[in-house]
Formats: C-alpha cells, sequence, structure tokens
C-alpha cells in the first residue's frame, strides 16, 4: 500500500509512534476547540491505525448525536401536537365559562349582556356594534373633492360635528387676505350672527352659545386691501352640534376605543367625528371590512363640507 | 498515569498503556490472573466512555460487559494490529454504535450523508497521489514528494491529500475533518493542482519529462476533454511564478499524466 511506503514507517504494536486511545477520544469529544487538533489531526492523516480508531470513535459518536436528535423529533412529534390540542382546549374552554349565550362577528353576549371584548355595551353601542359588520354604501366619489379658499383648521374640518357649544374656529392665513369676516347661521336660515374675528380665529359674540342637535353654516370671507363685504373668497362649512345623548355616547367612544373598536368606529362615523372614526379604524387589523369602512368615512368627510 | 498491578506481582510502576500492551500479551498466552487485570482496567476506561454515552447506568453496565465479554473471547485468537488500547476501544465504539441503533430503533447511518454524491463518486477513482507514490519507488524519492506537499499546500489540503492517498474516500476525510465533503473535494482539487504545478515547473522527471507531459496534451485532445487556453499551454511550456493557469492545465492533464 502506498501509503505504508510514503509514511514514516510504522509499527503498529509500537505504541510510541501512535496516539493514545484516550487522545483520540478527546479529539473526538472535542473536535476542532482541541488545542492539539492539527497536531492529532495531522498526526491521524498519516497514520493508519490512529485513523482507524478515529473513524470508528466518530462513527458511535455521531450514532448517537443522530440517536438523540431523532429521539427529540419522536418527543416533539407527539408532545407538540398534545400541547397544541391543550391550548385549544384551554382557550375554548376559558371562552366557554366566559359565554354562556351567543356569540357573533367579535361581539359576545352573556346572561343578556352584550360585550365587545371585555368592554359591556350599552345598548346604543351594541346596535353600532352590529352596524360594523354591514357598513353603508359610500356618500360620494372622494376624488371630487374641491380645494377651498380657506381652510379650516379648528375645529377639525373632517368632522360634521362640532363637540363644544362656544366653538372657536381657526383657519389657515389666505394670502393677500387683510381682514376676514365670518358668519354663522342656523342651517335652516333663521337665525345668523356675525362673528367676533381677531387674525385668523373666530368666536361667537359673548352670552351666545350654539344650540344643541342643531345644523349650522358657517362662512368665511376672506377680503384682500380693496375688495368690499361681499367680494371676497368665501368658504362655507357645515357642521351639527350634538345633543345632551350624543355627548354622553362621544365621550363613551372616547373611553373605550380600543377596547370596542368596532362600536366606537361606528358611533364617531353615525355621530359625524370622521377623524375619531378614522384613528379607531387604525388600531384594527387592516380586514376587508376594516378598509371598505376607512373608504366610507373618507368620502363623508369630502361630503361633509361644501362651499 | 501509572498503575501498579500488585496482582502480577509485578511491583515496579509502569506506563498503563504500556502495561496494558504487555497484560494483552500475556492474556493471549492464556494467563489468567492477566487476563483479569486487563479486564479490570479495561473496565475503568470503559466506564468513562460508557458512562456519558449510555442513557443509564443500566445500559452503561451492559455495554461494559459487552466489551469485555468480546475482548475475553477475542483476545486469545487474535492478533493485534494496533495498541491494545487502540483496539479495546475499536470494539467500544461497535458496540456502542449498535446499540444506538438498537435503543433507538434507527437503521445503520451512512458515514456522512453527501450532498452531492455523484461529483463525489468521481473523485473516489484511483488517487492521483496514490499512483505517483506507488510510481516513485525509491524511498528518497517519496521523501521528497512528501516535502513538496509539505511547501506548498495549506494544512488542510495537505491532509486531504494524505488521506486520499491512502485510500480514504471523500466522506470518510470530511468526516474525519469535520468539513463538508464539498470543502474536502476543493481541497483535494485545490491541493492537487499546487502539487502538480509544482512537479511541472520543478520536477518533470517525476512526470516522465517534457515528452511524457506533452503526450498528455496529446491524450487530453484526443479524448475530447476540457482543451487547454492559450494560456494554459503558454504557462505549461514556460511556467512563471503566478501558477494560475500552471495549475489549472494540470488539473486538465492530471488524469493523463499516469494513465
Amino acid at each position: 500500500m502506498p501509503a505504508a511506503i510514503v509514511m514514516a514507517q510504522r509499527n503498529p504494536n509500537d505504541d510510541r509512534t501512535h496516539l493514545d486511545a484516550e487522545q483520540i477520544l478527546e479529539l473526538v469529544e472535542r473536535g476542532r476547540r482541541h488545542k492539539r487538533y492539527d497536531e492529532y489531526i495531522d498526526h491521524i492523516a498519516e497514520c493508519a491505525v490512529c485513523r482507524e480508531t478515529y473513524k470508528q470513535l466518530l462513527l458511535a459518536e455521531s450514532a448517537g448525536r443522530a440517536a438523540r436528535r431523532q429521539r427529540t423529533v419522536i418527543a416533539l412529534r407527539f408532545l407538540l401536537p398534545a400541547a397544541a390540542a391543550a391550548m385549544l382546549i384551554l382557550f375554548f374552554g376559558a371562552r366557554a365559562l366566559l359565554s354562556s349565550g351567543s356569540e357573533t362577528a367579535g361581539l359576545r353576549e352573556m346572561n343578556g349582556v352584550w360585550y365587545e371584548g371585555a368592554t359591556r355595551l350599552p345598548d346604543w353601542a351594541l346596535a353600532a356594534a352590529t352596524q360594523f359588520e354591514r357598513p353603508p354604501a359610500p356618500t360620494r366619489d372622494a376624488s371630487a373633492e374641491t380645494p377651498r379658499a380657506v381652510r379650516l383648521i379648528r375645529p377639525n374640518p373632517a368632522n360634521a360635528a362640532v363637540e363644544s357649544l362656544t366653538p372657536d374656529f381657526q383657519w389657515e392665513p389666505v394670502p393677500d387676505a387683510v381682514r376676514y369676516r365670518v358668519r354663522l347661521e342656523r342651517a335652516d336660515g333663521s337665525h345668523a350672527l356675525n362673528l367676533k374675528v381677531d387674525g385668523e380665529r373666530a368666536t361667537l359674540p359673548e352670552d351666545e352659545r350654539l344650540e344643541a342637535g342643531v345644523s349650522y353654516r358657517l362662512t368665511i370671507e376672506a377680503l384682500a386691501a380693496e375688495e368690499l363685504a361681499g367680494d371676497g373668497l368665501k368658504t362655507v362649512y357645515e357642521f351639527r352640534t350634538l345633543t345632551p345623548d350624543e355627548q354622553q355616547q362621544l365621550r363613551w367612544a372616547r373611553e373605550n376605543r380600543m377596547q370596542a373598536p368596532r362600536a366606537c368606529a361606528v358611533i364617531f362615523y353615525r355621530l359625524g367625528f370622521y377623524a375619531d372614526a378614522l384613528e379607531t379604524l387604525d388600531e384594527m387589523p387592516n380586514e376587508p371590512i376594516v378598509q371598505q369602512w376607512r373608504e366610507i368615512i373618507q368620502s363623508s368627510i369630502t361630503s361633509a363640507t361644501v362651499e | 498515569m501509572r498503575l501498579e498491578y500488585n496482582l502480577l506481582g509485578a511491583t515496579a510502576l509502569q506506563d498503563d498503556r504500556g502495561n496494558m500492551n504487555v497484560l494483552a500479551q500475556r492474556a493471549r498466552t492464556g494467563e489468567s490472573q492477566a487476563m483479569e487485570a486487563l479486564l479490570t482496567e479495561c473496565r475503568t476506561r470503559l466506564q468513562r466512555y460508557f458512562a456519558a454515552r449510555a442513557r443509564n447506568t443500566d445500559d452503561c453496565e451492559d455495554l461494559i460487559q459487552e466489551v469485555l465479554l468480546r475482548v475475553a473471547n477475542a483476545l486469545p485468537r487474535t492478533e493485534l494490529n494496533a495498541p491494545f488500547d487502540h483496539w479495546l476501544y475499536r470494539i467500544a465504539a461497535n458496540c456502542l454504535t449498535s446499540y444506538y441503533s438498537r435503543v433507538y430503533r434507527q437503521r445503520e447511518m451512512a458515514f456522512t450523508q453527501l450532498s452531492d454524491p455523484e461529483s463525489v463518486a468521481n473523485l473516489q477513482q484511483d488517487s492521483f497521489e496514490a499512483s505517483l507514490v506507488s510510481r516513485i519507488a525509491e524511498e528518497q524519492a517519496q521523501a521528497a514528494l512528501r516535502e513538496v506537499v509539505q511547501a506548498v499546500c495549506s494544512d488542510a489540503e495537505r491532509r486531504v491529500i494524505w488521506m486520499h492517498a491512502q485510500h480514504e474516500t471523500i466522506e470518510s476525510i470530511a468526516q474525519m475533518l469535520q468539513m463538508k465533503p464539498a470543502t474536502v473535494r476543493s481541497h483535494l482539487m485545490r491541493g492537487r493542482a499546487k502539487v502538480l504545478a509544482y512537479l511541472i515547473q520543478y520536477r518533470r522527471e517525476w512526470l516522465g519529462g517534457a515528452e511524457a507531459i506533452q503526450a498528455a496534451i496529446e491524450a487530453l485532445e484526443r479524448d475530447g476533454g476540457e482543451s487547454l487556453s492559450e494560456a494554459e499551454r503558454r504557462a505549461l511550456s514556460d511556467p512563471k511564478p503566478n501558477q494560475t493557469d500552471l495549475r489549472r492545465a494540470a488539473l486538465k492533464l492530471a488524469k493523463y499524466l499516469y494513465p
């Protein structure tokens, strides 16, 4: 055999020319981490006797590793389904314990009381939550929006309603405008008043307050230096005020929007608080129904105010 | 580690391993006391080996008994071709492999799982180095070849080349060096190219001289193998310090240099 010729002449029984079997075993156990790896492996590369021992010890070691790995896999094969089954039982068991009644689309009923998640829903909130599954048709194509001459900043122009009965109106400055004229009237035209203007802000006259549950029309006119009242750029916003019940619903929805997002999103929508409705939808998983609601509310924002 | 064997009346402390070999020789001739002492020493070693590998102490003890039984039965009729401790551990490893396969109900494993069996199979043909070694009959020339390998190859290439020259398979080398078979193959090819390039450049006479190289080129062309590029031809006729082309050419010619 060539190796026997080319390598150092070794007597197989002369143990002085070979590694100790335990040294080889140590190499098998530690591999490249062995501090004398290079020295030992160089010897093994040339010594057929030590190499044969090394190979057999390696073979046993790798068989052991493979067996242990297989054992782990087998154990996992049984344990994982068992664990999954236990989790399912636990999950459904807990739900069954919590619920003795019916359940639908994120809502559950227990002893005649409806919940969204863990939040108890008042009747009006339940109706809203139920409506979440049946969104209305969009009111207007969002692309039809026209730019406004005067852009309202406050109250939020995305909303179709104002919370306060003594609102403070604020808008972005209009180029060339030296003064503004702001007029507020009931949508039915029965009552009108001029607001007190200070720069780009307007407030109700003292001792005046809006009537709850009424629609109003706000007209802001930006006048250039030579322009007379009525000749300037006009923008009209429409909004309505909330009734006391609606005020209560709004407060409830703002408090529970994270716990009962379905009900709250619809309540905000119904009240005309579209910005709040969108914020609530943004916290929910992006499911088709949520996307549908987002489109509806976007279209409502553009149609909420008209010029 | 040194042990004292009072049982045999040997009062002098002897080297542990040497003592085992002596005991084994005496046990082979039928000395029962020597066999008993040998098995006692074997038990200590086997205990260490199996304790960390068997599932429990019962299995460990069974394995020890099995190995000791095999040693006691086989030793009197076996001509040892390795030191006794190697022989012992080979038996132990063998028993352990069977144990794993039995206990875990697993079929015997291949030495390694090859990622590219075909390419490895090609490489398992006769080793060029083995062929070269067998042709260089003089001991002096063999030592010179050894020096060449030592000088031009990296550690990994050198180890792979020597093992392959001794008819170790690629997968076996991969297992021993803890490499992937493909990596072993790369080392082998790279090392082989380096050695051949060196021989072509500095030791042409070992390969049969310029005529043999020319004959190898013609044989390559006749066989329709991957032909030599112009740069490779130039490198063969006029080797430069940069051996890239020469190595490539050497690899293409390898099997024709020693048909």
